[in-house]
């Protein structure tokens, strides 16, 4: 028995090192970080307890946090498949009662994603250059758009196109005129572009009623734009100087400094 | 058996305290190891074998509470328990100056092969300092004749509850 410590000694050492080969680092791991979610009831409260207890490290942290967004993700995912079913069958209603109707059918459009790759100083509100041209399907005349802070809002359309760019000219340019309409009214005008960040919108009527924060949306007149493109909303209804027309400032959901990439409503 | 609960609600309270300091009383981000200073007590106490034991088993339970290379505590606090239960008896683990010198070697030796661990299998881990392992060796020293004192007076109490429950 007198070398019943060294035995002792090897057998420990023994199972130490084949946990080492075994590398059940990450698998512990993983099992502390589930032994220490189970505990919690409710994963705010967990939440809260984690933030407290800061020695327990990020990636349990991380964990939760990716958890409940999961749980947040999938609600909104239900409720967006709501919404894509009751859209579906508007959808179809629509389409009956355009062809009962018998009025042209609008036209589906596809949505081409393309990078900003140039735009001069000199002409900062005018316009600029994009990297997809003609063999991307890109022509004349198509609306952009681009999303930003979940918004989607009109840029301009295309200019001119060649084979692998394209020339954008922004909404705010002086010779841009986008025809929209209020949404909370109805009414129609004309938006055109003063080469700085503010839109005017122009040709409403004196007696129209504008409010401040009213959302304004392409109307589809023209058949440029397809109808229903946000392009701000009413930012001032200044003094007018006109007996004939009401003018009014816009301000755009997006910025104009923050334009990278813009995709183009394809035919 | 009841020494053996004894032991293991030892070994828990210890995890328990130290994660308390380690919230609470850092020093420079540096936590005293309760748990080694009851791996030399243990080893100091009751020898070699007990000590590799405690050594062990608290190496894994501080492993499984710890974000690193799982196993590394247990090598280590099982190779200081088996060291100082080899030297045990030729030691007077009565004197605080002794305990407070075994301790310091253990820390030294247990941060020293620890960060040598950490550095082969987890290459991205913290660099290793000088400073911070000697504080914490510091740290964990001044603790060494409070978890000694504590250590007696529990077992000394479980001695007296194990006799009574014999008696009955």
């Amino acid at each position: 028995m007198k070398h019943q410590p060294t035995i002792v000694l090897i057998l420990l050492i023994s199972i130490s090192l084949m946990l080492f080969v075994f590398d059940l680092t990450s698998k512990i791991e993983s099992f502390k970080i589930l032994f220490n979610y189970l505990l919690s009831p409710a994963p705010n409260l967990a939440l809260k307890i984690i933030n407290r207890q800061k020695e327990l490290g990020e990636d349990i942290v991380s964990f939760v946090k990716i958890h409940q967004e999961n749980r947040s993700l999938k609600e909104e995912i239900n409720k967006l498949r709501y919404v894509e079913t009751q859209n579906e069958s508007l959808r179809k209603e629509n389409s009956d009662l355009t062809s009962m109707l018998g009025l042209s059918k609008k036209s589906q459009q596809k949505m081409v994603a393309a990078r900003v790759i140039s735009r001069d100083p000199s002409c900062w509100y005018k316009t600029f250059i994009i990297n997809k041209g003609r063999s991307s399907g890109i022509n004349s005349n198509m609306p952009v758009i681009m999303f930003a802070n979940n918004e989607i809002n009109l840029v301009g359309r295309v200019a001119d196109a060649t084979k692998t760019t394209a020339k954008i000219l922004l909404l705010t340019d002086s010779v841009s005129y986008v025809p929209v309409k209020n949404i909370r009214t109805q009414e129609t005008g004309l938006i055109k572009g003063e080469e700085k960040s503010m839109l005017l919108l122009d040709y409403l009527l004196p007696f129209s009623d504008v409010r401040i924060g009213d959302r304004i949306v392409t109307s589809g007149i023209g058949e440029v734009f397809p109808e229903g493109l946000p392009v701000g909303v009413v930012h001032e209804v200044p003094l007018q100087d006109s007996i004939y027309y009401k003018k009014v400032l816009i301000r755009p959901l997006i910025s104009w400094n923050k334009i990278g990439v813009v995709y183009i409503l394809t035919k | 058996m009841i020494d053996i609960f004894s032991v293991f609600i030892v070994m828990i309270l210890t995890l328990i305290v130290q994660s308390m300091i380690s919230m609470y009383f850092p020093l420079y981000g540096m936590v005293p190891d309760l748990m080694l200073v009851s791996v030399v007590y243990f080893s100091l106490r009751k020898g070699t074998v007990f000590g590799e034991a405690y050594g062990f088993f608290s190496g894994i339970l501080l492993d499984v509470f710890s974000l690193q290379v799982f196993g590394a505590r247990a090598v280590i606090f099982t190779v200081i328990g088996y060291l100082v239960g080899r030297y045990s008896h030729k030691l007077d683990e009565t004197k605080v100056r002794v305990q407070v010198i075994i301790c310091f070697m253990s820390m030294l030796f247990y941060l020293l092969v620890f960060n040598l661990i950490c550095a082969v299998f987890l290459p991205r881990s913290n660099v290793f300092h000088i400073y911070a392992l000697l504080t914490e060796v510091i740290y964990t020293s001044v603790f060494v004749p409070l978890v000694f004192g504590l250590l007696n007076i529990w077992f000394r109490k479980t001695r007296k509850w194990s006799g009574k429950a014999n008696r009955i």
